[in-house]
């Protein structure tokens, strides 16, 4: 009787806490997640001359946001209105019906130096307003790079997050039978397009990580028989043997800073991770554990390592702060857990597991939130987009059938393959080009 | 012969027991459902504890703007926004609507409704007209008392939560969900278009400032807003929904 009391005097006070409720209030806490309806016509051509490459820059930027998953590009037959001049306000109408939500007008013109000139607006249809208006000088060779900048002016200013579309991929492109596999090292824009190759296939290459000026690639070689680091300049076309050590050194990753390369150090059966500073050469060791220490990564202010270690028995992640103190276990959940990778947006790291097939997971630093992202036959290997928010990895084909690079959204949503040309692993994601 | 009055004496005392069991046992049984409702209660009270944690908050803004706003026109969206392209050759300023006669308000004005002309209809839109001041509106509200009020509502709020969870695209994927929910005052015509461009709840406004993931997500539940109109709503309630608040919150949707 007493407890009924309580609750009607519960009951009571929360009639009369709610004379504010009286007003209608709608708590939204479910939505539908789809892709923002957004057309993006032809950029309207200065000059006759100038009309291939309004198109090919819109076509570009198209297939930049259809591919984040997070736009769906309109197909520009259904446009009712033609753009002709972006200087004038779009009857926004015309662009409702058809259910965009954002309208891109844009001009490409041919300027008299040379240079090509291409112009943007992004606009917000049932805001009848403007978002953002943009406007690049380039040399009309650089074409698809003005375009891919738009793609990501335009995906900051949708999702609040900075791009990713105007970085490339390096990777290991690999041709040949199973057994004289060629692997080279390449690289090629986030898109697939543009792609080279860096070294000829005479030897193995392995687990190529660009620095943060994306200028330089540290990578792992056999060209002189004996696996080592190796750095290559990208603007040079220089490769260097990074330090000068008698053992095996492997799994390098640079600093966020870029002066300083973390690493393994093989010595008799042994693993450790090194860090060496490049500026002085000097190196550091940082664990100093019997077990097999491998796969460091840096978190984004450089404070923090991640690194995988079996020191207790199987694979596991780790993280140390950078000077090699604090030496913890993150990864508590099943399986082996392996190639940890920290989140450029810092609240995550992510990893290969290896339970009941190989997936792609990530998790809180802490180790809490583990959640898998991918879901294929063999998942190894992932590589983050600057902004945090995509993730590269490979995917083994059941059945020795070769291997991809995929890409898949933070949110497990949009897992799709990247263009390469062949077979291709170990992606590595360059920061924003500079 | 006592064999046969026994047993009817038996019967006769059976039948007096029984209602008594019954009724003891029925008061058993009320007792039983009393305590189970009343722990039923104790549970429901925390749910409703844990959501109005979060009201109150806008609450009082909300307060504020509806007594103040309802129906003014406000001037067209500032173009918060042209700071990139400086050299850009005149630029047209968006609130010059001279082509925009705007698909959806056309349609929007009282003439469109005419069809659902029952004698309760006609009678909540007199009533509609007579209070057609915005502090008329408020009056019977406080007049009908708060519990019947809010229960009167609550179908209404499910309507519109039903509707705008199609249309609202939540910011998934970006850190820190807890910082993007937003909250617009939503100003609705009778056909179920919108009235007025949403307004950001005044906590909200401050927060969008705050940085791009904020804007982002301000921006996408506007669209959402816009996206669902006309809302299907019952005609003869115009004067509950014309005006009402939807807070987007995002937290259950991420991943993180």
């Amino acid at each position: 009787m007493k407890r009924f009391g309580m609750v009607l005097a519960l009951v009571s006070s929360l009639a009369a806490s709610s004379p504010a409720l009286a007003a209608l209030q709608v708590d939204v806490n479910q939505g539908n997640i789809q892709p923002l309806p957004i057309a993006i016509p032809d950029f309207v051509a200065a000059s006759p001359a100038d009309v291939a490459a309004g198109q090919n820059i819109a076509n570009v930027v198209r297939a930049d946001l259809e591919r984040s998953g997070l736009f769906k590009p309109l197909d520009p037959k259904s446009y009712i209105e033609k753009v002709t001049n972006i200087n004038v306000v779009p009857n926004f109408a015309n662009w409702r019906i058809i259910t965009a939500q954002g309208l891109v007008t844009g001009t490409a013109a041919a300027q008299p130096d040379g240079r090509l000139r291409v112009d943007f607006r992004l606009w917000d249809v049932y805001g009848e307003s403007q978002m953002l208006g943009l406007q690049y000088f380039t040399l009309p060779a650089n074409w698809r790079r003005i375009a891919h900048m738009i793609s990501d002016a335009i995906y900051q200013r949708i999702t609040g997050e900075k791009g990713y579309f105007d970085t490339r991929v390096v990777f290991i492109s690999e041709s040949g039978p199973p057994l004289s596999r060629k692997k080279r090292l390449a690289v090629m824009d986030e898109d697939g397009a543009n792609p080279i190759f860096l070294t000829g296939g005479n030897y193995l290459v392995l687990t190529p990580r660009f620095n943060p000026t994306a200028q330089m690639i540290a990578y792992m070689s056999y060209i002189t028989g004996k696996p080592a680091v190796y750095l290559f300049d990208l603007e040079g076309g220089r490769q260097e043997k990074l330090g000068d050590f008698p053992n095996m050194t492997f799994s390098p990753r640079f600093s966020p800073d870029g002066n300083k390369v973390v690493m393994s150090l093989e010595q008799g059966g042994n693993s450790d991770i090194y860090v060496m500073d490049l500026r002085t050469r000097s190196a550091k060791r940082l664990t100093f554990d019997p077990a097999i220490d491998t796969s460091p990564s840096y978190s984004p202010d450089g404070s923090q390592i991640t690194f995988e270690s079996d020191r207790s028995g199987s694979q596991q992640v780790y993280v140390m702060n950078a000077d090699g103190s604090n030496q913890h276990r993150i990864s508590f959940g099943q399986g082996r857990n392996g190639t940890p990778v920290w989140s450029p947006r810092g609240d995550l790291i992510a990893f290969s597991k290896q339970a009941e097939g190989f997936h792609i997971w990530v998790m809180r630093p802490d180790g809490s939130g583990e959640r898998a992202l991918s879901n294929g036959w063999e998942d190894e290997g992932p590589t983050w987009a600057p902004n945090g928010r995509v993730l590269m990895f490979t995917r083994t084909i059941q059945g020795g059938r070769g291997s991809q690079i995929w890409s898949v959204d933070v949110t497990g949503r949009n897992e799709r393959r990247v263009a390469t040309p062949g077979d291709a692993s170990d992606p590595a994601w360059s920061p924003l080009i500079q | 012969m006592s064999p046969i009055p026994s047993p009817m004496r038996n019967s006769a005392t059976a039948e007096r027991l029984t209602p008594r069991f019954g009724l003891v046992g029925s008061l058993a049984l009320h007792a039983a459902i009393v305590a189970a409702m009343l722990i039923t209660w104790t549970h429901r009270l925390e749910i409703i504890d844990q959501s109005s944690a979060i009201v109150p908050v806008d609450l009082v803004t909300l307060g504020e703007k509806t007594n103040v706003a309802p129906m003014v026109k406000p001037e067209l969206p500032p173009l918060n926004e042209q700071p990139t392209p400086p050299p850009m050759p005149a630029m047209l300023q968006p609130p010059k609507i001279e082509v925009a006669p705007d698909a959806k308000p056309a349609p929007k004005t009282p003439p469109p409704k005419p069809e659902k002309f029952d004698i309760n209809n006609i009678q909540a839109m007199l009533d509609k007209r007579m209070a057609a001041s915005p502090n008329a509106k408020t009056g019977p509200r406080k007049v009908t008392g708060i519990g019947a009020q809010s229960a009167i509502t609550a179908d209404l709020a499910t309507l519109l939560f039903n509707e705008i969870r199609q249309c609202w695209s939540p910011p998934v994927g970006a850190p820190n969900a807890e910082d993007l929910i937003v909250a617009y005052d939503v100003y609705l015509n009778r056909d179920g278009s919108v009235a007025q461009t949403p307004q950001l709840t005044a906590d909200s406004a401050a927060a969008a400032g705050g940085n791009s993931y904020k804007r982002a997500a301000a921006d996408a539940a506007r669209r959402a807003i816009y996206a669902c109109a006309p809302y299907q709503l019952p005609a003869d309630r115009y004067n509950q929904w014309h005006a009402f608040t939807f807070i987007f919150d995002p937290r259950d949707m991420t991943e993180q």
